[in-house]
């Protein structure tokens, strides 16, 4: 009989605890995210090749409250960081025509020791960071998980960390094809410079851009 | 409580003789009190004057009223107000007020509030649950309104009330929309705006205030219409901040060539659903729209949709200049300006050197 209570106070405690979830949830809108929210930057003047450029950008999401992001179009930031907890940002596919990019003179990765980390999909249309890549600014342990840095043009990636207690990162260069040609973990202990190979043959690029 | 019908021999609201118990009955049935309900139904002096206060219970202007019915110094309608035939107008000046504590109903004629010297005559509503509905073709015409109940305004017409002055709230006005119809209430005056603002503006309607340079918002009350268009007048206005709450979507409609909306003030500015940029300039003529949060150091908080849609704008330069603060985003930024939408529209972004914080919403887990 207390097994048989127990399990109704278990129950009751499951219910309980759900119905405190629901409150959370951000119902004013009678929306719930489910798939991310999407940001349009605008990436083009007129003539169709000058990218907006903004200030500082600052992709935010608390412990707690996976809110999950999507850039469809490229632009420009002159520094561009990311704090975040199990989220996952995507940058759209870099496409053949219109050419999709982020041009950030500085990035910054920041993480959340409680969570895995965010995991930024940059889908090859990231561009090599000017000021490098600056992972783990406040906490000490986390991981992020940064997918898809473009690596056809053979530039290297500038990566360390101001904190020597960062472990865990995972960064993944592809080449075009989507080949992982280099991935790099725990590599924030010291300032890294991180060269991925030469460009694929021309072959493939051609394919990639028509698919 | 009594009928009283309208057979006036002169246009005085205030002589006995000038009312019957019956439809186009023997006069002398004496002067409506707040009980009495009064029938204007063209079988009187083609003027029904009321130069000093009038109370009725109910007030029906009924079909084939000819009269025209004229306040000087307002009244009280304690009962429902509906509108026919027949004109219906508080002359100007004064600063009276006709008072409406039931429903109002329209179907017909001409309701029309005048102005003269001195403050305009003030409509109030002031009763609880009741219901407005402008059901014709015809406008219905206000100087100043003050909404102290709780009132739905709608009807079957898209602008469901004109006001050319002031709109004062300290109770609860819900302007619905009827079906798809989006009904609006239309703040058009060179002095148009709010006055008292601390009730509640709601519904599933739309506010459009035509607002001018001179124009401003107070920050008080609440706003949760779910539209609330700013339609600008001048080359340049300027937004006070204030807390737009959901559902309420911002609208700013750009009218003209070369017109700038400020957010003002050092303050955050709390869209809590959607800032939307409009704009109903015809093409080919190339315009210019500025939307400005530099100059005045203001700051932005949207947590639904920022929107600018290249079609809103089809001929223009959009400039967005974010200045030197930090904004706020939560939900969607849509600026959506295309490679085909070609040389004839364009977005410039200013950015300042402030902060853009995109925050997406997401799902709360349960905390440990």
């Amino acid at each position: 009989m207390i097994i048989f209570y127990a399990i109704i106070f278990l129950f009751a405690a499951l219910f309980y605890t759900r119905s405190f979830e629901l409150i959370e949830l951000p119902v004013d809108f009678g929306i719930t995210p489910l798939l991310g929210t999407q940001y349009r930057l605008s990436r083009v003047h007129s003539a169709g090749d000058d990218y907006q450029t903004y200030n500082r950008v600052i992709l935010f999401s608390t412990y707690g409250d996976q809110g999950n992001a999507k850039f469809v179009e490229g632009f420009g930031a002159d520094e561009f960081i990311v704090e975040g907890n199990t989220s996952t940002y995507s940058f759209r596919k870099k496409t053949a025509l219109p050419i999709e990019l982020y041009e950030f003179s500085r990035f910054r990765v920041i993480g959340d020791y409680r969570g895995t980390g965010p995991q930024i999909r940059s889908w090859l249309s990231l561009t090599i960071v000017a000021f490098g890549l600056d992972i783990g600014y406040e906490h000490s342990i986390f991981n992020c998980r940064l997918r898809d840095v473009d690596a056809t043009y053979g530039q290297a990636l500038e990566a360390y960390n101001s904190n020597s207690y960062g472990t865990n990162s995972n960064i993944e260069f592809h080449d075009r094809d989507v080949r992982t040609v280099i991935t790099q973990r725990n590599l924030l202990a010291e300032r890294r410079l991180i060269t991925p190979t030469p460009p694929v043959e021309g072959i493939t690029e051609k394919i990639l851009e028509t698919a | 409580m009594a009928n009283r019908y309208w057979v006036g021999t002169t246009q005085d609201w205030h002589t006995a003789a000038n009312w019957s118990l019956t439809s186009g009955g023997a006069g002398g049935a004496g002067v409506p009190t707040s009980t009495d309900d009064v029938f204007i139904d063209g079988n009187g002096f083609v003027l029904c004057w009321a130069s000093t206060p009038f109370v009725c219970n109910n007030f029906t202007i009924l079909v084939g009223a000819t009269e025209l019915n004229i306040f000087d110094q307002g009244g009280i309608i304690h009962g429902d107000f509906e509108m026919q035939d027949g004109y219906f107008g508080p002359t100007g000046g004064g600063g009276y007020t006709v008072e409406f504590k039931g429903n109002w109903l329209n179907t017909g004629g001409n309701f029309s509030v005048g102005t003269g010297t001195g403050v305009d005559p003030t409509c109030e509503f002031s009763g609880i649950g009741k219901t407005y509905n402008l059901n014709q073709l015809s406008a219905a015409s206000f100087q100043n309104v003050l909404v102290s109940g709780e009132v739905t305004f709608s009807g079957t017409r898209l602008g469901v009330m004109n006001i050319s002055q002031r709109l004062s709230i300290t109770g609860m006005m819900t302007v619905n929309a009827n079906g798809t119809l989006i009904c609006d209430v239309d703040i058009s005056g060179v002095n148009g705006g709010f006055d008292v603002l601390t009730g509640t503006l709601t519904g599933t309607g739309r506010l459009w205030f035509r607002y001018r340079s001179t124009s401003t918002m107070t920050a008080g009350g609440t706003i949760s219409i779910r539209y609330f268009r700013f339609v600008i007048q001048d080359a340049l206005a300027v937004l006070p901040p204030r807390t737009w709450a959901s559902p309420c979507e911002v609208e700013i409609e750009y009218t003209d060539d070369a017109q700038t909306f400020q957010l003002g003030d050092a303050g955050r500015h709390y869209f809590m659903n959607k800032l939307t940029l409009l704009c109903d300039v015809a093409p080919p003529s190339q315009h210019t729209a500025v939307f400005d949060c530099d100059t005045n150091n203001a700051e932005m908080w949207v947590h639904g949709i920022f929107n600018i849609h290249k079609n809103a704008f089809p001929a223009h330069l959009v400039t967005i200049k974010f200045g030197d603060g930090t904004h706020v985003f939560r939900g969607s930024i849509d600026f959506y300006f295309s490679y085909a939408s070609g040389s004839s529209t364009e977005l410039v972004v200013d950015p300042g050197e402030g902060t853009l914080i995109l925050w997406p919403r997401g799902r709360k887990l349960i905390l440990p």
